[in-house]
């Protein structure tokens, strides 16, 4: 190969070289299928609608094969004042756990007003990530990293970041967890407005081994 | 083309209380993105998942005033705590916290590790277990020497090591 974006592909898999190549189609197919070309993220699913919806799922979230999952959301709410919560799912979405003790949760809240706020819980039906949204009209914007989505013996894992509006500025940060190791093979976000969503855009990314 | 380059992946198999990963830093990116899941502790006390920096001499920076933290813990069963250290030789809780029993994970931003002329930052969040309930950190960090850094060093200082996880460490492209 004349030129391109990986130096040594001996042992360390490490670039050595600025990116200033351009790569042939051959070049390319040699990449990827040694697995260094493409992204580090790897598109899974997208969720979008435009009409008004429950709930916002993912099945088939490929847990087999990445340990990290990156969710990228944007939603309008069908009403005001929302929440937002995740559960987990044990049978690709046929349904999913909502027993009290079943999640814990910690998020620190922010609001633009200058209030702060810490929410938690030990003993949650879903895990509450905070950040209300809807008054306005306006977004509730998100990404949550799920880990240990696919293994069996360890617990799974979320963080998340919001930034929303509701009559003012509400961001938030924190996590949670699926109290109960096992795998999970599907993850739902909904909110407690009775509404439920008006819009929404959602991408499920796994993070490329 | 992705902008997240991957660089190295490290699985943890056996037990030990410090695990090295050493040239990954060069002078190709100037930021750098760390992901790990699933660090597991072989015994059941809650246990403190830090960090330290290599030199590209290969050897763990360990300066007793060398790193400064600042830290928010936050947990589902209390009010928050704020931690932080001026002048201490670790960035402490940057991978998290376990008891062996649930797997912590951590996503960490290295700044300019490569650079001789500049202090290394870190950024890390961070989630785990202090043995019944769920913990997660919001993590800053600096190494406060100017100093060339090619890799980083996942470690716990109670005698008390882990034998699982799964370190991924990516570099964001730079176009010139």
């Amino acid at each position: 190969m004349s030129f391109g974006y990986i130096g040594d592909t001996s042992t360390s898999v490490k670039q050595q070289v600025k990116n200033k190549g351009i790569l042939t189609t051959q070049e390319s197919f040699d990449l990827e299928r040694q697995g260094f070309l493409g992204g580090s993220l790897e598109l899974i699913n997208t969720v979008s609608f435009s009409s008004v919806t429950s709930t916002i799922d993912f099945t088939n979230i490929q847990e087999n094969i990445y340990d990290v999952h990156l969710v990228q959301l944007t939603a309008i709410l069908n009403g005001s004042g929302g929440s937002f919560y995740v559960r987990t799912s044990q049978d690709n979405g046929s349904s999913f756990d909502d027993t009290t003790g079943d999640y814990q949760h910690a998020t620190q809240r922010m609001w633009s007003d200058g209030n702060f706020y810490e929410s938690y819980s030990t003993n949650a039906s879903a895990m509450e990530i905070y950040g209300q949204s809807g008054n306005g009209g306006q977004p509730t914007n998100r990404y949550i990293y799920i880990y240990n989505a696919g293994n069996s013996s360890k617990y799974t894992f979320i963080t998340a970041q919001s930034s929303s509006w509701d009559a003012k500025l509400k961001a938030t940060f924190g996590g949670g967890v699926r109290d109960n190791a096992h795998t999970v093979n599907a993850i739902r976000f909904f909110t407690n407005v009775g509404g439920g969503f008006e819009s929404c855009t959602a991408k499920l990314f796994g993070v490329k081994q | 083309m992705s902008n997240l380059r991957l660089i190295n992946q490290t699985t943890i198999s056996s037990s030990t209380s410090a695990l090295s990963i050493t040239d990954v830093f060069s002078a190709d990116f100037d930021i750098y993105k760390i992901v790990a899941s699933g660090i597991l502790l072989t015994g059941t006390t809650q246990t403190n998942l830090s960090m330290r920096l290599i030199n590209t001499s290969g050897s763990v920076l360990s300066g007793a005033s060398d790193y400064a933290y600042a830290t928010e813990e936050q947990t589902s069963y209390q009010a928050f705590s704020e931690y932080k250290d001026g002048s201490g030789n670790l960035w402490q809780n940057f991978f998290g916290k376990d008891d062996g029993a649930e797997g912590s994970s951590a996503i960490i931003y290295v700044f300019n590790p490569y650079s001789s002329s500049s202090y290394t930052f870190g950024l890390s969040q961070s989630v785990g277990d202090n043995g019944t309930n769920f913990v997660f950190y919001k993590n800053i960090g600096v190494y406060m020497q100017t100093e060339s850094i090619s890799g980083f060093q996942l470690l716990e200082t109670a005698t008390r090591p882990f034998d699982e996880g799964l370190i991924k460490t990516y570099g964001l492209r730079v176009d010139t």
